[in-house]
């Protein structure tokens, strides 16, 4: 068994080497992909595009747009009128609208202020974003302004009762947003690589008629299944350290907590059984074209399913549940747990105990169908 | 000014050859290269078409017979030289050509839509075309006779036979009334009833409309229904005119030769400097000497041989195109049948390695084989001969245990199919080569070896000296090292043999082995399956669509539509189709259009075969006469024989008398 196995996983290998395209691909995955996202996906408010509508003219309102600034907003334009301002919004000129009220001064002094913000609400997030920091803002320029008023603050003050929430922000102190992004890339990068490496390798057989002269040597099926895992878990595993200690660690200083030697042995498993998949995919494909179709569409749910961007807990139920059957939810989980937080076994077992049962699932059901196939 | 670019300029128009014929292509020194000038298509390519005429361009793949056509229909940009379709420049306005011409691209209806069905095929090409109302319901009609497919109108595309489909391909092709047809491999791997009517639409087209028809191919046997032929090698045409002319020109003289085994007949032939090619034909080497003075049998008796057997026979295009690549290549010849390398001691006789009673594929409501029952015989070559379609491969994919059989039982070297675990034990016994060479064509030639040296669990030691001996034996050392797709499909096809011997199998199976190679690495390939079969006992199950390669196996079983309609030897079969169907009457006459219109009216079923008008007669004597004295009362100077039955024609009738005349 070892010498056919071996003899497969050779050919695998050779056929690797010299296929350019992929090896660039494959570089380009661990290293300008995560880049990218680390650098680009921001999930921090900076310079957010404001216009202003001011018909107060006043010292009030002129404290306040002055309290609109770098980094998290920007000023792009000062409005004369209402329709000049929809005109702004619809034309993605600014993507929040500031409009004070003529009263501002007036009622501001009577202790009823208001101003009106008019937010884009296509970027869902951004805007949530923006609208709790213009929250804060006023805030800030309200208890200014009582400060005025009752006289410089501390003693005063401090005989109020008040609450004050001080956050700590655990694992990532400054929230910044490169250390998630970038990981969460690299985790992304793992999972499409061994899936669609895998797969384009048995297609390819199917393709070029190949599978066929294999089928009627004594190779078992999987042998040949496992002669396709391999290569795929050995790739990454050169690779990846590329993209977790040049890039995660690196150029964006994320602190690695955990061990990654743990990481990387869990991430055994979980190639493997995202090459599975590849391989389910691959046995019921009948040419590359269909079978990359057939990834992308499995790709993204899971993807969203993973709780990488939402967490389970805050899904629908059905949802939650639907989480499970995705093994990116797990691997996910697994390597914030480890990698950021420092976590053991003790503490992500049952992730592990997922990506391993979703592999066996995966090469059972691949093996099986690969069978009835041959009749 | 104005006449250039009016685009229906006159068919033929201003173009005319030395003669003063009429010309509907000139093509002067055509140049081709793909890959920024690294892959070489065409290679400086001059000929010219007659109106009126079918011109063939014959070749093996990657000739470049597909890129002139593509050229021509002016869909492919050319490098360097002039190509004119009736007086138009097509390389400086290939859209002015498009009325003109009705291009049928490779592949069995390709440009067909298989969910649409057989009438809105038709409509659709009309609609695109803008073909006037009363001229298509004519043109159409009269086609759907002609291919009968008028019953299956309804029928979409994609359930229709390979046959059927590229019927209604040519008339969708046709529906525009072109005056000039490029047709691109029409009838590879079609059934032979099929070629038939294909062929009947050309000769009507020609002879009743003036259509003229340039079209390629890959079987020598249909180029000789062509009016004229450039042989094609190498980007190159090495040779070119009418096909008669081409066999009667050939110089040297084609003998058949027997009286001793193959294998050392062979080898003596060999050793000759005079000799320009030999190949062995089932028990006889057909030899091709350049000079033909030299008394065969009495060299040979010198050589050893007791009793030679040596005799003239007549020479057909293929042996003109070896000839040819032969003069040109300066020949790389040499078998060098290593056999050492190839084949161990031979072993013992094993009782039929393969025997099927009523084996039967379905797959739905298609049966791809029909209850085939038929018994191999050891150290024999068994071919499979018939259409793409007829079930070969399946027939094979479960002899090798790839497809499970729905029906009957089949027993292959000793091993009953059906039994538990008999798939597996038979994969160390059998070799296969499938289909296309399915080789890692990203891989070195070597390191293709070495997986299935690998894969077959060869020991180590051995693995070297067995992977040596046949890079060796095939001739294909020098290549070791070389990526395998950058060979040329005949070394790519040895490799293949290489792999599918290298676990040293007593029983073989070659699915189509011979597929678009060139009839040099063709023959050379038969010579090696005979001497694997000759010397080294193995037995040989080999498919193939070229009716021309019968010639080979031991015995044949003729393939259609699932069913086997006949096995026996290829002498056999002809014999028989023969003796039940009657001889070929045959007409050699120099104005053979004219002859051709009058004998088709008194006889049907003639066929124009370039300038010969043949058809089968159960009656010859009578027949014969009766042409005499029509074409003698017309004033046609003709010469009728009687012929014996071609392969092809003894498939023919045993495919109708299997009551299956439709295709």
């Amino acid at each position: 068994m070892w010498g056919r196995l071996g003899s497969m996983v050779r050919k695998e290998f050779r056929q690797l080497a010299g296929d350019w395209p992929i090896l660039f691909i494959l570089v380009w995955g661990f290293s300008g992909a995560i880049f990218i996202a680390g650098r680009a996906i921001s999930m921090d408010l900076n310079n957010y595009p404001v216009a202003v509508l001011d018909y107060s003219h006043s010292q009030e309102s002129r404290e306040l747009i002055a309290r609109l600034r770098p980094p998290n907003f920007k000023i792009v334009s000062l409005l004369a009128s209402d329709a000049e301002l929809l005109g702004t919004l619809d034309e993605g000129g600014a993507s929040l609208a500031v409009i004070i009220p003529p009263t501002f001064q007036r009622d501001v002094q009577q202790g009823r202020g208001r101003f009106q913000v008019i937010s884009d609400g296509t970027q869902s997030q951004m805007a949530t974003l923006a609208g709790g920091y213009i929250t804060r803002l006023a805030g800030e320029y309200a208890v200014e302004l009582l400060e005025r008023r009752i006289g410089p603050a501390g003693r005063t003050l401090a005989r109020l009762p008040q609450v004050d929430a001080r956050v700590r922000m655990e694992y990532n102190p400054n929230i910044t947003s490169a250390w998630f992004s970038s990981m969460l890339e690299m985790l992304n990068m793992i999972t499409m690589i061994s899936m669609l490496l895998t797969a384009a390798a048995m297609v390819r057989e199917k393709e070029q008629g190949t599978l066929e002269q294999i089928l009627v040597s004594p190779l078992r099926p999987a042998e040949l299944f496992a002669a396709k895992i391999i290569p795929t878990v050995v790739v990454i595993l050169a690779l990846s350290p590329l993209g977790l200690f040049g890039i995660v660690q690196g150029v964006f200083h994320t602190p690695l907590r955990g061990s990654v030697l743990f990481f990387y042995a869990v991430s055994v498993l979980y190639i493997a059984s995202v090459a599975s998949l590849g391989l389910a995919i691959a046995v019921i494909a009948r040419n590359l074209a269909q079978a990359m179709m057939m990834l992308f569409l499995i790709l993204f749910p899971m993807l969203f399913l993973s709780g990488a961007t939402t967490p389970p807990e805050s899904m629908a139920p059905w949802m939650r549940y639907a989480t499970l059957i995705s093994p990116m939810r797990y691997y996910i989980d697994f390597g914030y747990q480890v990698l950021f937080k420092g976590n053991g076994l003790a503490y992500v077992w049952h992730d592990v105990l997922g990506i391993g049962l979703m592999g066996a699932l995966m090469f059972g059901f691949s093996v099986w169908r690969f069978r009835k196939m041959l009749g | 000014m104005t006449q250039a670019t009016f685009p229906d300029a006159p068919a033929g128009d201003g173009m005319r050859n030395a003669e003063g014929q009429q010309l509907i292509i000139r093509v002067t020194d055509l140049r081709k290269r793909y890959q920024r000038g690294r892959v070489p298509a065409v290679e400086g390519v001059s000929f010219e078409v007659r109106k009126g005429r079918v011109y063939g361009l014959i070749g093996p793949d990657g000739a470049g017979k597909t890129s002139i056509l593509q050229i021509l229909a002016g869909v492919l940009s050319a490098d360097s030289g002039a190509a004119h379709l009736a007086g138009i420049d097509v390389l400086a306005r290939p859209e002015a050509v498009k009325p003109l011409i009705g291009y049928m691209p490779q592949g069995l209806g390709l440009n067909l839509y298989d969910t649409l069905s057989v009438e809105e095929n038709i409509e659709f090409f009309r609609a695109l075309r803008q073909v006037p109302e009363r001229r298509f319901r004519e043109n159409r009609d009269r086609l759907l006779a002609m291919t009968r497919l008028a019953p299956f109108l309804a029928r979409p595309a994609g359930k229709l036979s390979g046959g059927m489909r590229q019927k209604l391909a040519l008339i969708c092709t046709l529906i525009h009334l072109p005056d000039l047809l490029l047709l691109d491999e029409p009838t590879t791997g079609v059934d032979p009833i099929s070629r038939r009517d294909f062929w009947t639409i050309i000769q009507d087209l020609v002879t009743n409309r003036g259509v003229s028809v340039l079209l390629t191919t890959s079987y020598m046997d249909e180029a000789e229904r062509c009016n004229f032929v450039g042989l094609m090698a190498d980007g190159e045409i090495i040779a070119a005119g009418a096909p008669d002319k081409l066999i009667a020109e050939m110089p040297g003289r084609l003998q058949l030769v027997g009286g001793a085994l193959p294998q050392s007949l062979i080898r003596i032939l060999e050793q000759w400097p005079e000799t320009e090619s030999v190949a062995l034909f089932g028990e006889q080497a057909h030899l091709l000497l350049a000079d033909d003075s030299i008394d065969v049998a009495a060299r040979l008796q010198q050589a050893g041989v007791a009793q030679p057997v040596v005799r003239d026979i007549p020479a057909g295009l293929e042996d003109v195109f070896v000839h040819h690549v032969m003069r040109k290549r300066a020949a790389a010849r040499a078998l060098g049948a290593d056999l050492a390398g190839l084949v161990a001691d031979p072993p013992p006789m094993q009782d039929s390695p393969i025997r099927t009673e009523g084996i039967t594929c379905r797959f739905g409501d298609f049966t791809a084989v029909d209850a085939v029952s038929l018994e191999v015989h050891p150290g024999e070559i068994l071919g499979l001969l018939g259409p793409n379609g007829a079930g070969k491969t399946t027939l094979i994919k479960m002899l090798c245990g790839l497809q499970k059989p729905s029906a009957g039982r089949a027993q292959v070297a000793g091993l009953d199919l059906g039994a538990r675990g008999a798939r597996r034990a038979l994969r160390g016994r059998i070799g296969y080569m499938s289909q296309r060479f399915s080789l890692y064509r990203d891989l070195k030639v070597a390191a293709n070896l070495d997986l299935y040296a690998g894969l077959y669990g060869l020991p180590a030691e051995m693995r070297r000296q067995r992977i040596e001996g046949l890079l060796a034996g095939l001739g294909l050392a020098q290549y070791a090292e070389r990526r395998t797709v950058s060979l040329p499909l005949g070394l790519r096809q040895r490799l293949a043999l290489a792999c599918a011997l290298l676990h040293e199998p007593r029983l073989l199976f070659l699915d189509e082995p011979t597929s678009g190679v060139d009839p040099v690495a063709r023959r050379q390939f038969w010579d090696w399956v005979h001497l694997l079969a000759q010397e080294g006992g193995i037995t040989v199950l080999v498919s193939t669509h070229y009716m021309d390669e019968a010639e080979h196996c031991n015995r044949l079983g003729l393939m259609h539509q699932g069913r086997l309609v006949a096995l026996g030897a290829p002498a056999e079969l002809k014999a028989a189709a023969e003796g039940q169907g009657g001889p070929m009457v045959a007409v050699q006459a120099h104005d053979f259009a004219e002859a051709y219109q009058r004998l088709h009216a008194r006889f049907p079923d003639a066929m124009l075969y370039g300038r010969r008008i043949q058809w089968q007669s159960p009656e010859p004597e009578p027949d014969i006469e009766i042409t005499r004295a029509m074409l003698a009362e017309a004033g046609i100077e003709a010469r009728v024989s009687r012929q014996g039955l071609t392969m092809e024609e003894a498939f023919v009738h045993f495919v109708e008398q299997a009551g299956n005349g439709r295709a």
